[in-house]
């Protein structure tokens, strides 16, 4: 128990590794019976956010992404996610709803393990501290025109926001390529589970 | 210890001394046409809640120019109208608490108004009562517009169809909202309703801007693709077409439609919006945009047209006779704004 | 047993690396100070991207981790394991190098966070490309000093050096897994299984070992007795070995990691309390009928209030682990206090006081004023301390309002008072350390203490460092 090779194999590579088993792979191998995939499988078309946001800046828009399509769609959204990691949001902003404390009532469906089978979380951005509210279930709980005026300065649209401003989404007044990644990215969390989507895939499972 | 204990209360002191409140200013008499009567200490709290939540947009002083509305489109409601787009009363008029009330806890999708449903109902009334005081000679709310029982409970999809006849027809919802059907179509459903045709818009499948009295120019929602403001339920859908959005081109239909065209007209609007974001909605404005081209027959020389036949919103309201002043006046609406 | 020719200690080394831990701890310092104030919306550079608060807040978590916690853990490691194994380190040129090498890992790391590359990984945000480089460092680090531990493996070893070569077997294992898997490997919750074993092993089996090991070796020197028991230090080592890597889960609870991996972390977590207690107790034990040492005895003093903060913060885990508390606390500024305890209130006054006791030692002069000495000990403990049950409270009252469906801003403003009493007591602390830097900065330059050579200044000390063969003693004595 005092010798050093006892010391290294067994609690240094034994325990090490039997905790890597019970909590790192055992889970792992669980959720691996989920698909993992690729933006490419899970982004199929432009959200209506990212379309909107072209009509709403066409010339901000069509200088740094050009049309609302699905490949510059896939874009913005890893630019807005490299972007969120960057200014490390998910200190102030976890993106996951837990199934206590009301947070269903609140932020709206608990987190499921599928939603976070993509490449999208690698890594995961499951958070740490919730400063500001939860942001997996953000897609369409406010407009476009909210966001940039709240990313422009937070506490021009909430009072009492103790978020910082990101003046370098900008150019000027107007949401620069960061700026556009951001709200794109911001409004596709959760996109897949808004109330209307659960009532659409509900009534598309029906018809099966 | 005695120290950090002042430092702790000396906010809440200072927030204490700034809410004290000229009572002189607000006539509780205005407050109270409400269903809810407002008493000073509501005031109170209601402007602390408006400044924390609200004023952000809507302005400390209710003006609708609050330091974000510079971003904001649609443009935050300016209180001091004392008119709100989404009512139970007729377009234009003054709102009930109990309108303002859902509208505050629904949000309006799509825009930058968001849902504040957690807000205690107290918190919410108190907000309300302060809100009024934005207006100066607030009257008392107009009449609410009755909505009948809906009678396609039995038969949704007959109430589709008839919303689709009327949508395209009686109605002419499409000379604002974009046409979902093709244009042959669109021809028989006029004719239906003994209609005259004076041709398509020239984009027909697009909204079409309009003016408004909120001094910017509105496209109506496209069903198929954007949010609908006050909410999708075909309860929500009739009593927006019943009511009218106040200040837009959107004027009231509760009048001149019967029950079964109103919840029609509701089923239809709120089947086109449950397609919203899936593969049939794509496939179903591709083939509209798609259609082979189509003219029109020549109109039929009976019955006479009235004297502005060019715009077909105007043959609209003309034919059907919607109680609207937006949008009988619709050239007048836009010098109508306020100083 | 110093060999003339080749001084046992690098003491060189160990001067340089706690100069550059402070100067780091100074940055990580003023940077959470600057987060502070964001909270209490003072900030003064509002809108500036390279001074963004959260760029900000993660140059203090990483700034107190890699450049102040790990420099002075390598200092630690240059001046105990020699003393141990009577054997230098591998080599000295190698010593500098990683010295450098480190240094430069550090301010990289800075620059790259602040300049928008930072990695999702807590406590990794180290951007990905100086990732290889750290594992590259760490290898170097372990070579250097695994050797002494090498030479002597035959014997039984000291429970100092259990810690530290267990944990040169975990540094590499878990700095690899956590930066390199959840990046590149496992999304999604997977992922966060595996992030949360990477934080967790990062603070229970490369900081509490090195920690801990720490305390084993100084606290028997400054007291100049053995360890009461040699077998609770075995308990603590292997109950520490086994049960604290198995927490990891526990950072993402009510997530969808599946629910055995979190009920086994519960399990767990409340396991290591018990293992904590032993600790705790063989080392109350020890200094029992010496307590007023803690009186005049200023790194002591230090030790011995980061142990009680040590008992705190795991008592504290013990009960917050439960998913019961979770429901409420988690998310909330309850777990920043904890951070804090931990990593300042433990590890930091450790290190705090470690350098109260080396600092004279290697210039060879007294300490310049044992005034400041103490207000800093009193400013820190007391700023902590008021920062901890701020927090704490805070994090109940946010937990219940978001419970209880209250709108979001009110959290904020309800915290608001809570956060201006935060930023007060971190000035506080800030002050003490930054009094405790102005004493050793004076005791440096101020010759008029310094005796013949660089050895011990007084009779007191001369003392003390004979006494330093008394681990050795106590765990041959033990077993």
């Amino acid at each position: 128990m005092e010798k050093l090779p006892t010391i290294l194999l067994a609690a240094g590579v034994g325990c090490f590794a039997l905790a890597g088993i019970l909590s790192g792979y055992l889970p792992l191998a669980h959720l691996g019976k989920i698909k993992v995939k690729t933006v490419e499988e899970l982004v199929t078309e432009p959200s209506y956010e990212f379309q909107d946001l072209a009509k709403r800046y066409p010339e901000q828009f069509k200088k740094y992404y050009g049309d609302a399509n699905v490949e510059n769609y896939r874009k913005a959204l890893k630019l807005g996610r490299d972007t969120y990691i960057a200014e490390a949001c998910w200190h102030c902003h976890s993106q996951y709803v837990r199934p206590v404390s009301n947070e269903d009532q609140r932020f709206g469906k608990v987190s499921y393990a599928e939603e976070y089978q993509n490449e999208m979380f690698l890594p995961h951005l499951f958070g740490t501290r919730r400063v500001g509210p939860d942001l997996i279930r953000e897609s369409g709980k406010h407009g476009n025109d909210w966001h940039v005026a709240h990313f422009y300065d937070p506490t021009i649209v909430v009072p009492t926001s103790v978020m910082p401003k990101y003046s370098w989404f900008f150019d000027g007044d107007q949401p620069n390529q960061k700026g556009l990644a951001m709200i794109a990215y911001v409004q596709w969390l959760g996109s897949w589970a808004t109330p209307e989507a659960i009532a659409r895939a509900e009534a598309e499972g029906g018809q099966k | 210890m005695r120290i950090l204990g002042y430092c702790a209360i000396a906010p809440f002191a200072l927030a204490m001394t700034s809410c004290t409140l000229d009572r002189d200013k607000w006539d509780p008499d205005q407050l109270a046409h409400g269903k809810y009567v407002a008493v000073d200490e509501s005031l109170a709290r209601g402007r602390a809640s408006y400044n924390d939540y609200c004023a952000g947009c809507h302005g400390e002083k209710g003006d609708g120019e609050g330091p974000a509305a510079k971003f904001l489109k649609p443009k935050p409601r300016d209180f001091r109208k004392g008119k709100v787009k989404f009512a139970s009363v007729a377009a234009g008029e003054m709102p009930t608490d109990d309108d303002l009330i859902r509208t505050i806890q629904r949000g309006l999708h799509g825009t930058s108004m968001p849902s504040w449903r957690l807000l205690p109902k107290d918190e919410i009334l108190d907000i309300i009562q302060y809100v009024k005081t934005f207006t100066p000679n607030r009257k008392a709310p107009g009449g609410m517009i009755a909505i009948p029982a809906d009678p396609w409970l039995k038969a949704p999809e007959k109430g589709v169809a008839e919303g689709e006849k009327l949508y395209h027809g009686l109605a002419n919802c499409n000379s604002c909202h974009p046409a979902y059907v093709e244009k042959p179509k669109m021809v028989e459903h006029m004719k239906a309703f003994d209609m005259p045709l004076s041709g398509f818009r020239e984009k027909p499948y697009d909204s079409e801007t309009k003016d408004s009295e909120w001094g910017e120019a509105i496209t109506p929602p496209d069903f198929l693709s954007d949010y609908i403001k006050s909410g999708t339920a075909k309860e929500d859908l009739v009593r927006v077409i019943a009511t009218g959005v106040g200040g837009t081109a959107m004027p009231s239909w509760g009048a001149t439609l019967t029950p079964k065209q109103l919840w029609g007209l509701a089923y239809y609007v709120e089947h086109l919006a449950s397609l919203r974001g899936t593969k049939k909605a794509q496939d179903m404005r591709k083939a509209l945009l798609e259609q082979p081209p189509y003219t029109p027959p020549p109109p039929p020389p009976p019955p006479p047209p009235p004297e502005t036949t060019a715009d077909p919103s105007a043959s609209a309201s003309a034919s059907a006779a919607p109680s609207s002043s937006a949008s009988a006046a619709p050239t007048t609406s836009a010098t109508a704004a306020p100083k | 047993m110093p060999n003339e020719a080749i001084p046992l200690v690098d003491r060189k080394a160990v001067k340089y690396h706690i100069i550059a831990g402070f100067t780091f701890f100074y940055v990580s310092l003023f940077a959470g100070l600057l987060y502070a104030l964001q909270l209490s919306r003072y900030y003064p550079f509002p809108g500036v991207e390279l001074l963004s608060p959260g760029r900000i807040r993660m140059l203090h978590t990483n700034g107190v981790a890699y450049g102040f916690l790990f420099n002075l853990f390598i200092a630690a490691m240059h001046w105990i394991i020699p003393r141990l194994t009577g054997k230098p380190m591998l080599s000295r040129v190698l010593s500098h190098l990683i010295f450098w090498a480190w240094q430069g890992i550090v301010g990289a790391t800075a620059v790259g966070l602040m300049t928008g590359h930072a990695q999702a990984i807590e406590w990794g945000e180290t951007p990905v490309w100086i990732d290889p480089v750290v594992v590259v460092g760490a290898a170097l680090l372990i070579v250097n000093s695994a050797t002494p531990i090498l030479k002597v493996a035959k014997r039984k070893l000291y429970v100092t050096l259990w810690y530290f070569s267990a944990m040169m077997v975990w540094l590499p294992l878990t700095y690899v897994m956590g930066n390199f898997v959840p990046q590149y490997f496992v999304p999604g919750a997977g992922g966060a299984a595996v992030t949360g074993l990477y934080i967790h092993d990062l603070v229970g089996l490369t900081v509490t070992p090195l920690g801990w090991g720490m305390m084993y070796y100084f606290v028997p020197v400054i007291l100049k007795r053995p360890i009461w028991s040699h077998t609770l230090s075995l308990v603590g080592f292997w109950g520490l070995a086994f049960f604290y890597p198995l927490n990891g889960v526990h950072h993402f609870f009510w997530s969808p990691i599946p629910m055995y991996a979190q009920y086994g972390a519960v399990m767990s977590t409340i396991a290591v309390e018990i293992v904590v207690f032993t600790v705790i107790v063989n080392f109350f034990m020890t200094i029992r009928g010496q307590t007023d040492l803690l009186r005049s005895n200023i790194p002591l003093r230090w030790f011995y209030t980061g142990m009680i903060f040590y008992f705190t913060t795991c008592f504290q885990c013990a009960f917050h682990t439960t998913l019961t508390l979770q429901k409420i606390i988690h998310f909330s500024d309850w777990v920043p206090g904890h951070a804090h305890l931990v990593m300042l209130g433990v590890f930091g006054f450790w290190l705090i006081g470690m350098t109260e006791y080396l600092w004279p030692r290697l210039v060879g002069n007294e300490m310049y004023s044992r005034k400041l000495s103490v207000a800093a000990y009193w400013l820190s403990t007391g700023g902590l301390f008021v920062m901890f049950l701020d927090l704490l409270v805070a994090g109940v009252a946010q937990g219940y309002l978001w419970m209880n469906l209250a709108q979001w801003e009110k959290s904020i403003v309800l915290s608001m008072p809570f956060w201006h009493i935060r930023t007060f007591a971190g000035t506080g602390i800030v002050i003490g350390i930054l009094l405790f830097g102005y004493n050793l900065w004076m005791t440096a330059k101020n010759p008029g203490t310094r005796t013949a050579e660089s050895g011990p200044a007084s009779g007191r000390k001369a003392a003390d460092d004979n006494a330093e063969e008394a681990p050795s003693a106590a765990s041959s004595q033990a077993s």
